[in-house]
C-alpha cells in the first residue's frame, strides 16, 4: 500500500468516525430550546442527479421561511404562523414556540448555485432540491 | 393512579407482560391491533388515536429488564412502560400502544411474545398497522392502503374490502417477524399498510391505516378529529420520529427500499 493509499484510508475512516459522531449526537440532543426555538425534522434523500430535502413545518409560516447556504451549510430559518403555547411539554411547564431554526451540512458535491425551494402550504412541508456538480 | 398491583404477570422469554384485568372474562378479545413505531409513525399515531377517540382503558403493559431502556412513562402521575395495552368498553379490541422505538435485540423476543400471549388468550386476529415508506408521498394527496396476511382466508378477506395485494419487496421490524411467525403457526396475522413518508411523522397516512382497519374489523372509527391535529401531532412526535428512525436504521428499514433477488 502506497502512502497516499494510506493516507485515503485513515481520511476515509476518520470521515466515518465523524458522521457516526454527528449521527449519534443527532438522535440524542432535544429538539426544542426554552427560548422558543424549535429544530424541524429533515429528510435528507440522495439522488444521482441531485440532493432532495423535505422539511415538515408544522404551524410554520412559509411566507416567513428564509434558506441560505454558506461555506457548504445551509441555514433554514421560518417563522411559526403564531406563538403555540404548551401548559405542559413532557416534564415542563409553561413552554412556547415561535420559529424553526436548523443546520444541514451538505456533501461537497452540492451545488446550491442551482438551489429551489418547493412549498406546500397545505401540509406545511418545504421540498429543497440541490443540483449535484457532475465530475 | 391509573394502575396499581398486576393482577397477572407473565413472563415470555425476557418479555414481561403485566396485566390489569382478566382476559379469560367473557367476552374475551377478539382482535389484537398492534401499533408500533416505524415508518411516518403510522401505527403509534394510529393506535394512539384509536385508544383515545373510543376511550379505551389501560389493562396491561409490556415490560423487559434486560432488552429495553430503563424508562418509564407517566400519564396521570401513574409511572408505566412506554408500551401499553388498551381494551375497548365491549372487551373485542385490545391496542398494543408503543410510546418508543423498539431496539432491535427486543424485536424477535418482543414479536414471538405477543404471538404467544395472543395464542394464550384467545385473540382471533393479529392486526399491525405500519406504514410503507413512498418516496413521492408529497406528490400523493390520498395514500393506498396495502396489505399481507399470514394466510390465504384472510387475504381473501383482505381483497374484498378493495385493500391492494403486497405482492413482493421486503418488510423489516417486528410486523415483519410476526407476518412469517403467524404464517408459519397458522395464526391470523394481517398487516395493514399505508403509504407513507418514512421519517416524517404522517397522521393523514394513520388515518388511511385506520380507514382500513374499521372496515376490517367492522367499527365506525371517525378520523375527522385525527386529521384536524395533525399539525399538533406532526410537532408533538419529532423527537419520537427521530428516535425511530435510528431504531429503523438499526433494524435494517431500509430493506424495505430494496427489490427482492427473487422477484419474477
Amino acid at each position: 500500500m502506497s502512502f497516499e493509499e494510506f493516507f485515503e484510508k485513515i481520511r476515509r475512516r476518520m470521515k466515518e468516525i465523524f458522521e457516526e459522531m454527528e449521527e449519534e449526537l443527532s438522535s440524542t440532543r432535544t429538539m426544542w430550546s426554552p427560548d422558543g426555538v424549535l429544530e424541524p425534522l429533515v429528510s435528507f434523500t440522495a439522488y444521482p442527479e441531485h440532493y432532495e430535502l423535505v422539511v415538515d413545518l408544522p404551524y410554520g409560516d412559509l411566507n416567513a421561511l428564509s434558506v441560505e447556504v454558506r461555506d457548504g451549510l445551509l441555514t433554514l430559518r421560518c417563522q411559526l404562523k403564531r406563538e403555540i403555547r404548551f401548559e405542559k411539554w413532557g416534564v415542563f411547564r409553561e413552554i412556547k414556540f415561535r420559529r424553526y431554526e436548523t443546520c444541514v451540512r451538505l456533501p461537497p458535491d452540492a451545488d446550491p448555485s442551482g438551489l429551489r425551494v418547493e412549498r406546500d402550504h397545505t401540509r406545511n412541508i418545504i421540498r429543497i432540491i440541490i443540483p449535484r456538480v457532475r465530475k | 393512579m391509573l394502575i396499581q398491583r398486576p393482577i397477572r404477570s407473565i413472563s415470555l422469554d425476557r418479555i414481561i407482560i403485566h396485566e390489569y384485568y382478566n382476559p379469560y372474562e367473557e367476552p374475551t378479545p377478539k382482535y389484537l391491533v398492534l401499533g408500533l413505531p416505524d415508518a411516518g409513525l403510522v401505527g403509534a399515531i394510529a393506535s394512539r388515536y384509536l385508544v383515545t377517540s373510543k376511550n379505551m382503558k389501560l389493562v396491561g403493559e409490556i415490560d423487559s429488564p434486560t432488552l429495553f431502556p430503563p424508562v418509564t412513562v407517566v400519564h396521570k402521575h401513574t409511572p408505566m412502560s412506554p408500551i401499553q395495552l388498551y381494551m375497548s368498553d365491549d372487551r373485542k379490541i385490545l391496542v398494543l400502544v408503543s410510546e418508543a422505538p423498539i431496539p432491535a435485540p427486543a424485536i424477535y423476543p418482543l414479536s414471538y411474545a405477543i404471538i404467544e400471549y395472543a395464542r394464550e388468550i384467545g385473540i382471533q386476529y393479529i392486526l399491525s398497522l405500519s406504514g410503507i415508506a413512498v418516496p413521492n408521498r408529497l406528490q400523493i394527496a390520498k395514500p393506498k392502503l396495502y396489505y399481507l396476511a399470514s394466510n390465504d382466508k384472510l387475504a381473501e378477506e383482505a381483497e374484498k374490502l378493495g385493500f391492494n395485494r403486497l405482492e413482493e419487496g421486503f418488510i423489516a421490524g417486528p410486523y415483519a417477524v410476526i407476518m412469517k411467525e403467524s404464517r408459519r403457526r397458522n395464526i391470523n396475522n394481517l398487516a395493514i399498510f399505508s403509504e407513507s413518508f418514512f421519517d416524517l411523522p404522517d397522521p393523514e397516512a394513520a388515518a388511511t391505516a385506520l380507514t382500513g382497519l374499521s372496515k376490517f374489523i367492522g367499527i365506525e372509527i371517525n378520523v375527522d378529529k385525527l386529521l384536524e391535529e395533525a399539525e399538533l401531532l406532526k410537532l408533538q412526535t419529532r423527537e419520537l420520529m427521530r428516535q425511530t428512525k435510528k431504531a429503523m436504521t438499526e433494524m435494517q428499514k431500509h430493506y424495505e427500499k430494496q427489490m427482492p433477488l427473487m422477484y419474477q
